[in-house]
């Protein structure tokens, strides 16, 4: 099983460089989604600021948690805890909105 | 020469950084599923309550909300550039950035805490004083207290658990570069900021438009 130190050892700045992209990116997800809450979009204001929450969960999930190097066990413990989820929302809100009256 | 991080049962350092990491990832499902309760609770109380639930959310302070969102992502980068940096074996970068990370917290919890203040001056914490009238209001700042009480709760165990590293770091006996302790509180604490990521929204950019 190969380690991190069987890598090539990176330099402190090609550390900073490529996790600072990443931050960019996020705070711009954080300009974008905090603008369009201002902006009336009737029910989409709720889908749009769940979808912008969404890429940046994903983006920390995969580059600062490293999902993108990890291998297939540990990224289906992590799809596992949403499936769950997943679960509990579904069941959940088959009940809610199934009820009569 | 085994490794100084190297520990039973395992017999070489490589499975055991893989079995800590999959352990921490089976300890962040279940603390998804956590939250993920409250998270139903507040779709469901969305659901059912109508316009006055998210006219409630205007009265949460999105400067607030908004600032400490972008602290704490600039705190899950300060974390993955100090977990890539100890991992590469630069001692002096991680425990810097341990610290970093750690302040980045403490600064959020200090905000928490100016906000906290402000919504209960301005009448917004449970009890008689409640100063919205609609029950729907109630039904939201409870989720409001209690979600963001909970993820407080966890950010300080957090940063108890970088200061903890910020400290081990600085001794060079540590073994920084290999032990899997790095990378199970860095995981921790990204959580902490998804989670985070999630509830910002949720509480703080309802109703605005």
């Amino acid at each position: 099983m190969s380690t991190d130190l069987a890598r090539s050892r990176p330099s402190v700045g090609a550390i900073w460089r490529r996790n600072l992209l990443v931050w960019a990116a996020l705070l711009m997800l954080l300009v974008l989604t905090w603008t369009l809450a201002y902006v009336p979009l009737g029910a989409a204001n709720l889908v749009v600021s769940l979808a912008i929450a969404t890429i940046k969960v994903a983006l920390v999930a995969v580059l600062f948690m490293e999902l993108i190097h990890d291998s297939a066990l540990i990224r289906i413990v992590a799809i596992t805890g949403l499936f769950w989820l997943a679960v509990l929302f579904l069941l959940t809100f088959a009940d809610v909105v199934t009820r009569p009256g | 020469m085994t490794d100084a991080a190297l520990r039973e049962p395992w017999e070489e350092i490589g499975r055991q950084r893989e079995a800590a990491t999959l352990g921490i990832w089976v300890f962040l499902a279940s603390e998804v599923l956590f939250f993920g309760g409250l998270f139903a609770g507040y779709a469901v109380a969305r659901l059912l309550n109508g316009s006055e639930f998210i006219d409630a959310m205007r009265h949460t302070d999105i400067w607030y909300g908004t600032v400490n969102t972008a602290v704490l992502l600039t705190s899950s980068l300060t974390m993955a550039v100090a977990a890539q940096t100890a991992g590469a074996g630069y001692r002096s970068m991680a425990r810097r950035c341990f610290v970093a990370t750690a302040a980045l917290g403490l600064l959020f919890l200090v905000l928490k805490g100016f906000e906290y203040h402000k919504d209960i001056v301005d009448g917004l914490a449970p009890g008689a004083q409640f100063m919205l009238r609609p029950a729907a209001a109630q039904v939201f700042f409870s989720f409001y207290w209690v979600m963001t009480g909970l993820h407080a709760v966890h950010l300080v165990i957090g940063i108890v658990l970088v200061s903890r590293l910020a400290v081990l770091s600085a001794r060079t006996a540590f073994p920084l570069q290999s032990s899997p302790q790095i990378e199970v509180t860095a995981l921790y604490w990204h959580l902490v900021d998804v989670i985070w990521i999630i509830l910002y929204p949720l509480l703080y950019l309802g109703g605005r438009a």
